[in-house]
């Protein structure tokens, strides 16, 4: 069923390749990756790191949340004027009618992983540590909506690495629905023990750099980031808040009901997520200019992905992964891609698939082996996001027509 | 809300807390007939989930999936919303225990059960179901924003939601950190039609009025309702098999209050 487009009036990014929208779009441009060679695990690695995180405290009325994950929530809404751009919002619309919805696999689940390295003889944890403020998904929105100022629905998904692409179709379904006016979504996820030994005994990541859709691609390259967005019904959005004209126009969520975390082999339920994004967006597969991969570099991920898109697309839709520039941000990823689809939009740009060596050819679909800024012509594009449990968020971002 | 909402029909109902194990267990209590008496919450064995699948679930799994599946009779491929504030401890205490033993290590079977979306995906396998299914949480308010997710997907997609609410209380050294005490699931199919044995309507608002939440009208059950943050759907499940018209409030976020009208016609 077709929806109603959302406009994107404002946004943030921060991740391994630096803070602001702005050093996203120059390291795309200059094809710099952000990941660097991991110095203290068990296993060689490459990670998206973001370094600025780590002293970055919160407000001391909201001490009680602090955590790294909300520290790097915190170093984005103080990035690319976005707390301006709220407040903004909260005298147009008021504080109870913005919503918040937000996706993290991790949320602060650090603090526990912390807190048991510092057991005292009984087993006990410190006196110190604080589960509800940290760990628990809802730390997240809650310090949100107090460093925001807002009072309005909200929720925290997570769908491990579809998490911050679902944001987007719940925001919304609530704006739809009447529960709020307007929608901040977004992501924060940051590295753990748990995410990184996880992945590892997984054997899903890579020594190397992350190589999606390389035929010796051999792993991930697990990275951190954070982006919020503002997401407005177009009829309230006056043309002079609109700091771009990006919208979202469809969404597509399913599940592959086939395994806890490997990918259906023929990308059932992928192409059905993108089959959905393209039916609420009324828009057919050739109104799609490109398409920002899962691409996690895993051997089964993309080949699944590749079936998927031949599936829906054919073989002729410009494709590329970014994860060789941010590394795998799962749960923050679906918001990290949506807002590179925008800066592809805006800046007419078509990011490389970065580290790509030797393409597979097993892979049917047009991968971008290098960055492309020739006259595009790009109107819309579709972002994906697949997680474990087999869930399915694909995204569909375009100009406003 | 902006616009008149449409009614949302209740259509099946599920239930699994100590004591309450199964909807004819609970009718004498959430009818107001029998008293609530704790019990130790039994092993629950979801006949969804193949015995091999099952081997490699937790309790906390396993009861998203058991009220799950008691809703979703016979199963249909439906559209899901699962909730839970904590998610599961006791992975979270067995891999944070795991990562403090040199090499490091975490099984990959305990990893893919540590995301918050396990139950759900567990249970898109054993019903077979290709539709959407989101997993989330707002701490002590799940019930109610994952309630009103549910309602949205109804609403805003024309299509019968399977909403499955559930929490599970942490062991040490985690339960010194939790107010949770007792287990608790309930699920139930929402839906735009009325179906024959239809529990009754609801239409929800958000108020900030300063309200205080509904407590339940069978006393003996207000111990519970505090012991489990989706133990606060207990007046709604009351209402519901009361057959009760009543305005209930359910505490949301930032101390507003879910407001849900009831109606039986």
């Amino acid at each position: 069923m077709p929806i109603s487009p959302l406009i994107i009036t404002a946004s943030s990014m921060v991740n391994a390749l630096g803070r602001g929208k702005n050093a996203t779009l120059s390291a795309l441009q200059n094809k710099k990756s952000g990941l660097q060679l991991s110095q203290d695990l068990d296993f060689s690695t490459w990670l998206g790191r973001v370094e600025e995180a780590d002293n970055y405290l919160l407000e001391e009325a909201l001490k009680i949340f602090s955590c790294r994950n909300n520290q790097l929530a915190k170093l984005t809404l103080d990035t690319d004027n976005f707390r301006k751009a709220i407040n903004h919002a909260k005298k147009k619309y008021g504080a109870d009618r913005i919503g918040v919805f937000l996706g993290s696999s991790t949320s602060g689940s650090e603090e526990t992983e912390k807190a048991y390295l510092k057991r005292n003889e009984n087993g006990d944890l410190p006196s110190d540590y604080d589960f509800m403020h940290t760990h628990n998904f809802t730390s997240l929105l809650d310090y949100t909506q107090q460093s925001l100022g807002l009072a309005g629905v909200g929720h925290v998904i997570s769908t491990a690495c579809s998490s911050s692409a679902k944001v987007f179709a719940a925001a919304h379904r609530h704006i739809e629905s009447g529960f709020c006016d307007a929608a901040i979504v977004g992501g924060v996820d940051t590295l753990t023990q748990v995410s990184l030994y996880g992945f590892h005994s997984l054997q899903l990541t890579s020594s190397d750099p992350c190589r999606p859709c390389d035929e010796n691609r051999d792993g991930i390259s697990i990275g951190e980031a954070a982006g919020f967005a503002l997401l407005e019904p177009i009829t309230k959005s006056r043309s002079s808040d609109a700091k771009s004209a990006v919208v979202l126009k469809g969404y597509g969520e399913s599940s592959d009901a086939y395994h806890m975390s490997s990918p259906h082999p023929e990308g059932r339920g992928a192409a059905s997520a993108m089959q959905k994004a393209l039916e609420s967006a009324a828009l057919s597969a050739t109104d799609i200019n490109y398409i920002n991969l899962h691409g996690t570099a895993t051997p089964a991920n993309d080949a699944a992905e590749d079936k998927a898109i031949t599936a829906v697309f054919g073989n002729q839709t410009p494709c590329s992964s970014t994860k060789g520039w941010t590394g795998h941000t799962l749960g923050a990823a679906g918001i990290t891609e949506a807002l590179i689809c925008m800066l592809v939009l805006e800046n007419q740009l078509l990011p490389a698939n970065l580290n790509l060596k030797t393409p597979d050819p097993l892979l049917n679909i047009h991968i971008l082996s290098e960055n492309s800024e020739q006259q595009q012509n790009i109107k819309n594009v579709i972002s994906n996001s697949f997680g474990f449990g087999g869930s399915n968020c694909s995204l569909i971002l375009g100009l406003q027509s | 809300m902006k616009q008149k909402m449409k009614p949302v029909y209740i259509n099946t109902l599920s239930i699994a807390a100590p004591g309450l194990i199964g909807l004819e267990e609970a009718m004498p209590v959430l009818t107001g007939k029998a008293q609530w008496q704790t019990s130790e919450f039994p092993k629950l064995v979801p006949q969804s989930l193949p015995a091999n699948e099952r081997r490699r679930t937790t309790s906390y799994i396993k009861l998203a999936l058991h009220v799950a599946d008691k809703a979703n009779l016979p199963n249909k491929a439906l559209a899901a919303v699962f909730a839970s504030s904590n998610g599961d401890f006791h992975i979270s205490n067995n891999i944070c225990n795991t990562l403090t033993i040199e090499p490091k290590y975490i099984s990959p079977t305990q990893f893919h059960n540590s995301v918050h979306n396990a139950p759900s995906g567990y249970w898109a396998i054993a019903a077979k179901s290709p539709a959407a299914s989101t997993s989330i949480s707002t701490g002590d308010n799940t019930f109610s924003s994952g309630l009103l997710e549910a309602v949205t997907q109804v609403l805003s997609q024309q299509e019968d939601v399977l909403y499955v609410a559930y929490d599970y209380p942490a062991t040490a050294p985690l339960d010194k950190f939790s107010d949770m005490t007792e287990a608790f699931a309930t699920a139930f199919v929402l839906s735009l039609e009325k179906s024959e044995n239809s529990y009754g309507a609801i239409k929800i608002d958000i108020t900030n009025d300063g309200r205080k939440k509904s407590h339940c009208i069978n006393a003996s059950l207000n111990e519970l309702q505090n012991s489990n943050p989706i133990a606060e759907s207990l007046p709604l499940l009351e209402a519901l098999c009361l057959k009760n018209s009543i305005t209930l409030y359910l505490p949301h976020l930032n101390n507003s209050k879910l407001k849900v009208k009831v109606t039986h016609d």
